[in-house]
């Protein structure tokens, strides 16, 4: 009977155990455009987790005071694995950055150990007139 | 009149030495053909022998017929969708056939520079061209609902 018991307890005790191990992780993801030598003046950027469950749960503006605001986007994207931000600015070239600059940071959380891979996709830049420029995108987890 | 002839008619067949002599006489000898009344002669010749006319798609392979009709239509519906107007969205508006956020950045740069704004830059169609339309457009742009994960 004690036996029994026993069986039963590590039978039902079991789940308990695995749910702590996949204990939730909030990461900070964030955005650079690179646009070289050309001042960018607006971005759009698909931004994606694809190798594990995730949420995005926040999303923050860039470093350049042009960016600083939170991006565009859907707000439908909050709870999902999937967001396109974009932003603009109408101020003049010598106030726009240029080169490496973060645009935005976004808040994801992630169930699991397992790093998070992401995938990014530029889907529009331009310059201060509105000419569509070619830049890269990369991204990077912020260190906590 | 009768058709018969006379009884002595027989006789009369017979051509006359002279007659059949020159007959003889003119087989025997060569007569001369130019070559170019010769050449036409065999051209005319070769033109009324030659076997009777196919018609042109019957010359070419059989199985060339259907990659030349495809070929066709391709060009017909290229021709046809040339022809047409390009259509674009209302948000659209720097017309490069698809809404993103340099259509919201164009809008905000006409705004900023002010004057008077053609219509159809009014992309909520509210008949008022301001900032709740540049904000209008960045929301389309970024829509989800939109555009599948590639």
């Amino acid at each position: 009977m004690k036996c029994w018991l026993a069986i039963l307890f590590c039978a039902l005790a079991t789940p308990l155990f695995g749910q702590q191990a996949a204990a939730p992780h909030f990461r900070a993801i964030e955005v650079y455009v690179d646009s070289g030598n050309l001042p960018l003046a607006a971005y759009q950027v698909q931004f994606s987790v694809t190798n594990v469950t995730a949420r995005i749960v926040g999303i923050e503006g860039g470093q350049h005071k042009a960016f600083r605001e939170p991006p565009f986007y859907d707000p439908k994207a909050m709870q999902g694995e999937r967001v396109i931000i974009a932003a603009f600015s109408t101020e003049t070239p010598g106030h726009l950055p240029s080169g490496k600059t973060r645009v935005a940071t976004i808040h994801i959380m992630t169930i699991g150990e397992t790093r998070p891979a992401f995938e990014l996709k530029l889907q529009a830049a331009a310059d201060p007139a509105g000419k569509r420029i070619s830049a890269t995108v990369t991204c990077g987890e912020k260190p906590q | 009149m009768s058709d018969s002839l006379p009884p002595d008619s027989e006789q009369d067949l017979e051509a006359p030495a002279r007659l059949v002599a020159a007959f003889k006489e003119g087989a025997r000898r060569e007569i001369f053909v130019p070559a170019t009344v010769d050449d036409a002669i065999l051209k005319a010749a070769r033109l009324q022998l030659r076997p009777p006319n196919k018609s042109s798609v019957a010359r070419w392979p059989r199985w060339m017929l259907w990659p030349a009709l495809a070929g066709a239509c391709a060009i017909v519906a290229f021709v046809i969708r040339m022809e047409r107007p390009a259509q674009f969205a209302r948000e659209d508006l720097n017309r490069d056939g698809k809404v993103d956020i340099l259509d919201s950045f164009k809008l905000a740069r006409e705004l900023k520079i002010g004057g008077s704004l053609p219509a159809y830059l009014d992309a909520n169609g509210d008949g008022v061209v301001d900032a709740r339309d540049v904000n209008a457009i960045a929301s389309r742009a970024v829509a989800l609902g939109k555009e599948r994960p590639q």
